[in-house]
């Protein structure tokens, strides 16, 4: 890989901690640390895939970038630009090449308004003429395979996967380069998942579109992200090609993610990692655990997980986790789960299937 | 609908459109008390314009006199009978509700466009300015309109206008409340972000995203807000600060025709009758539409 | 040869024909038309399907959940050689509160946020299937040593459901529970009455994977410990093969397919199913199918023959014109599809992989909705 040019989004240490209120007089009492330090680069045309569940701070992350709510702490990079809290003009920039699309399809389309009316405000916003409006509403509709028919029904009118299919196209509307997928699929049946996972593909072909995939279901990446980031109550627990996240979960996160997963043949059940059902609840991002966040749910947490911090190190020079499971210093802590690492998968498939170093 | 007249109309509406106009008044007409109410409304509205031209002694809308003719009952000459000045009880009748309608059109069409106005700003914004604007509509809201308009109109002058002009000065608190609330909770709505994301401008994401979900509660709450301006304009007009005589308030007729009660019922019971029906229709149609907007929002 | 319902061996409950329409404003939705399905003494069985399949209308008919009107429902439902739709209002409590429960997917909604978990599953201890107390033996039981039986009883059974801290959250409201431990309250709720058969609707979906995960696994003890019989309703093929012996595939209102779970998986056989299958994102990483063309039937206007027909890449004439009949192809095994008639070589009949392919990135997008 030649890397001549830097990547499209770099997001260092990125931090956003709401402030709790509590009292008469509404003085902040605590923080709800939604994303502590966060950070990730995509390249061009490329794809990552942030994981996590509810509290997870993943969709938090996607708000940030695109300024929708401001960052406490670290940078935000678009193509070179800091745009960590921009400015109105900056965002106005920046929103007319970086695009977000929503995970509920019909909270995201207005009611009253007719699929052509929604479809137009991000183009007269970019000055295209009112006479040429329908024909680039059209355009659009065409892009993301709908006809012209829907151009005057209301959203109530569609079904789920016909209005995310709207949904995209008002993305790409200001032709950006950058889209953030919060959750795109997640309301919708398998099958029309499908579809939309399949005309995603299809656009970033198409228009060499560089994607922040966030979703709850690891299931969905394995064909779709060339890189993955587990995240779990604000921080990123593992990084790396999806391709060894998948088949070498390293972090006990991702394995009992993954382990979770209801799948639908024997040739799959013999992919997951060994069962290890997680104990416990996902504690409140209000009140995270200390040490390792994680600790209070790992099934093999040993003390030193609940008091130091694990560091956020790469791994036999592939993905990055932060577990003390791979640091040398803790090693010994851990002697009875020597392969924690390594997934039942036969190691020519994962020689076979990885990036070049 | 034909498909000769579907021609005409496809210029202004496309299919669809139609087809949900269609439907929902469809649904409208099935509640047999809203289509009543609506029809009461029209029917009044209809005949207060051509209050003129239906009444059978338009003059006696205002200073008349005949001595001859005071208190006579319902007769086939005068259907709901004369009154003390031996004034047609019907078409001052017709005449007043004029006013009464005029009374509803000043006040609501003011409170209702600064309330909104308001309660959109609000309710959009938060912060500092909805504590400026949602503390002086508290404030104003802590006035009853009725106690208001009687304030301003015995420290100027019990005229109808000083009376709109009393209440007109509060209605806005109640929509600006009703319009924030709404806002509030659309504001974090995932179009009005997308919108956002798209690049429109703020003024076009509150009126032509964030108004139009408003409107539905907005028109039901002007339905049953003309039913109380009525009210409160005929309680103003009895006990004498609002319509004066001889101008035919219905409030006035009511309280004038007391005088003679019990023997010469009908000019009291014909009057309140008639802000009776008036008001009742608003309340029926403002039911329906509510009902209606329900059920569309459930769907 | 057709298959006859019912399959299952010493059947607890039977539906039969089952019709379900409902009047509205558009004229009347035909949305259930002729389910069979049976679930044995200590089967676990699922109907699984997508939005508006119809799963959740026949769980809820087989309840009586559904207002008549607008829905009409005909056909019979048989709950352990008792005809339940023929039934008064009150025969048919005192079953459901004794025989039956169900857990809904919701846990926050069927769970009251005005009173403690403690209060509302010790009164569902102590009046669960008895919808006619009195007023004074209903005073007689609540302030009595009754009271601590059920409370004890209760206890016991959240210990059983692995919640944690149980003495605490019987003094806790539903709001200071987590999703997880909501689900938990629900469950053990459902199990104090003692029921031969649960009903699952969607349990667990709305909650983190992790924490599904160990609901699912939870459940599975429960049914083993328990002996229960089981109707799962479910979206997730996955979580069906997870926990059921035998599945109930339904598509636009009718069962289209059933059979043992191993054979289902191993062996989908309708278009429907191939195609569901296909379409689930799969592990090993080979390719996803891309979906099923077209949407689900309307069901005011529904597709005359079969109602997969206009989805069906393999869809002729014949499947327009009328609904196929439920081909018996195994033991306990059925497909509602024209190729599976006898008179049809089996080299005609689609494979998963073949389905798979007919639905993989073709050159040529096609149009239409999803």
């Amino acid at each position: 890989m030649t890397d001549v040019s830097e990547p499209l989004l770099e997001v260092d240490d990125l931090e956003k901690y709401f402030p709790v209120k509590s009292g008469i007089i509404k003085r902040t009492s605590d923080y709800v640390k939604a994303v502590d330090g966060v950070s990730f680069d995509i390249e061009r045309g490329e794809t990552l895939a942030l994981i996590g569940e509810s509290g997870s701070g993943k969709s938090t992350v996607a708000r940030t970038i695109i300024g929708l709510t401001g960052a406490t702490g670290g940078t935000v990079r678009f193509d070179g630009e800091d745009i960590t809290n921009a400015t109105d003009e900056q965002l106005a920039r920046l929103r007319s090449r970086v695009q977000m699309v929503f995970q509920d399809p019909t909270s995201s389309l207005n009611p009253r308004r007719t699929i052509g009316k929604s479809l137009a405000v991000p183009l007269k916003a970019r000055g295209v003429a009112t006479s040429d409006l329908r024909e680039r509403v059209v355009d659009l509709l065409e892009r993301v395979e709908l006809n012209d028919e829907y151009w005057n029904k209301y959203p109530h009118e569609l079904s789920g996967g016909q209005k995310q299919r709207v949904n995209i196209a008002r993305a790409l509307a200001v032709e950006p380069e950058l889209l953030l997928l919060d959750e795109p699929t997640s309301a919708l049946d398998v099958s029309v998942q499908a579809k939309i996972i399949a005309l995603l593909e299809d656009l970033q072909e198409e228009f060499g579109l560089t994607y922040l995939f966030i979703t709850h279901d690891l299931s969905l990446v394995r064909n779709f992200a060339d890189e993955t980031a587990v995240m779990y109550l604000g921080e990123i627990q593992e990084r790396g090609p999806t391709e060894e996240v998948f088949q070498r979960p390293r972090h006990p996160y991702s394995r009992a993610l993954l382990s979770a997963i209801p799948v639908t043949t024997d040739e799959e059940e013999a992919y997951k990692p060994r069962h290890e059902p997680l104990r416990g609840e996902i504690p409140s991002p209000r009140d995270v655990p200390t040490g390792c966040r994680f600790h209070t749910r790992c099934p093999y947490a040993t003390d030193a997980c609940s008091t130091d911090e694990p560091q956020f190190v790469a791994v036999d020079a592939g993905p990055s986790v932060r577990c003390h499971i791979y640091d040398e210093a803790y090693a010994d802590a851990f002697d009875d789960v020597p392969e924690v690492a390594v997934a039942a998968v036969a190691d020519e498939t994962v020689a076979s299937n990885t990036h070049e170093p | 609908m034909s498909a000769e007249s579907a021609g005409v109309l496809d210029r202004f509406v496309s299919a669809e459109r139609r087809e949900l106009w269609q439907r929902s008044w469809k649904r409208f007409t099935s509640r047999p008390m809203s289509v009543i109410g609506l029809g009461i409304i029209i029917a009044i509205i209809l005949l207060a314009v051509f209050a003129p031209v239906v009444a059978p002694y338009p003059e006696h809308a205002g200073k008349f006199t005949d001595f001859s003719n005071t208190l006579q009952p319902p007769s086939l000459d005068h259907p709901l009978g004369t009154d003390h000045v031996g004034r047609d009880v019907l078409s001052r009748i017709l005449f007043g509700y004029r006013l009464s309608l005029m009374l509803v059109g000043v006040v609501l069409g003011f409170g209702v466009p600064v309330g909104v106005l308001l309660g959109l700003v609000a309710g959009y914004y938060g912060g500092w300015v909805e504590t400026i604007i949602m503390r002086a509509t508290d404030t104003a809201l802590a006035l009853p309109p009725l106690v208001m308009a009687l304030a301003i109109t015995s420290a100027l002058e019990p005229t109808l206008t000083n009376a709109m002009i009393a209440i007109a000065a509060l209605w806005w608190t109640w929509h600006a409340r009703l319009v924030q609330s709404i806002v509030a909770s659309e504001r974090g709505e995932e179009y009005v972000q997308a919108a956002k994301l798209a690049g429109a401008s703020t003024p076009h994401i509150l009126f032509r995203e964030i108004l139009p979900n408003t409107l539905s509660p907005i028109l039901v709450k002007v339905t049953l807000d003309a039913g109380f301006v009525i009210l409160i304009g005929a309680g103003l007009s009895f006990i004498g600060v609002g319509v004066q005589p001889p101008q035919p308030g219905l409030g006035t007729m009511v309280s004038q025709g007391t005088s003679y009660l019990p023997d010469s019922w009908w000019v009291s019971v014909f009057a309140g009758l008639a802000i009776f029906v008036l008001v009742m229709g608003f309340n029926m149609l403002g039911d329906g539409l509510r009902d209606l907007f329900d059920v569309e929002v459930n769907r | 040869m057709k298959l006859d319902e019912p399959v299952a061996e010493n059947p607890l409950l039977t539906v039969e024909d089952l019709e379900v329409g409902f009047e509205s404003f558009d004229g009347f939705a035909e949305v259930i038309d002729g389910v069979n399905l049976s679930i044995g003494k200590g089967e676990v069985v699922t109907i699984a399907g997508e939005t508006g399949c119809g799963k959740s209308v026949t769980m809820k008919s087989i309840l009586r959940l559904l207002n008549q009107p607008p829905a009409r429902v005909s056909g019979e439902i048989t709950f352990d050689g008792t005809e339940l739709l023929s039934l008064s209002d009150r025969e048919f409590e005192r079953v459901k509160g004794q025989r039956m429960s169900l857990v809904f997917q919701d846990p926050m909604s069927s769970l009251n946020p005005t009173f403690t978990i403690g209060e509302q599953l010790t009164d569902t201890a102590q009046f669960g299937g008895d919808s006619d107390t009195g007023v004074v033996e209903f005073f007689r039981r609540r302030f009595s040593g009754e009271r601590d039986e059920a409370r004890e009883r209760v206890l016991e059974m959240l210990r059983e459901v692995q919640m944690p801290d149980p003495e605490n959250i019987m003094d806790s409201y539903p709001s200071q529970l987590s999703g997880g431990m909501r689900q938990r309250a629900l469950i053990a709720q459902a199990l104090l009455n003692e029921p031969d058969l649960l009903i699952a609707d969607e349990i667990g979906t709305a909650l983190d994977v992790t924490i599904h995960d160990q609901i699912l696994d939870l459940l599975k003890d429960l049914i083993e410990n328990h002996d229960l019989s089981v109707l799962m309703i479910t979206h997730n093929l996955g979580v069906a093969r997870q926990v059921s012996d035998r599945v109930y595939v339904m598509y636009g209102g009718r069962i289209v397919e059933t059979a043992p779970t191993d054979e289902l998986f191993e062996n989908p056989k309708h278009p429907y199913t191939q195609g569901l299958i296909a379409s689930i994102p799969r592990l090993t990483g080979d390719e996803m199918a891309t979906g099923i063309d077209g949407s689900i039937p309307e069901y005011l206007d529904p597709p005359p023959g079969c109602r997969f027909a206009p989805r069906c890449p393999y869809a002729t004439a014949e499947c327009e014109q009328a609904r196929p009949e439920m081909y018996e192809r195994g033991p306990q095994t059925g497909v509602e599809c024209v190729l599976y008639d006898e008179a049809v070589p089996a080299s005609e009949r689609p494979t998963v992989e073949e389905t798979r392919s007919h639905m993989t990135r073709r050159p040529g997008k096609q149009k239409g909705g999803d």
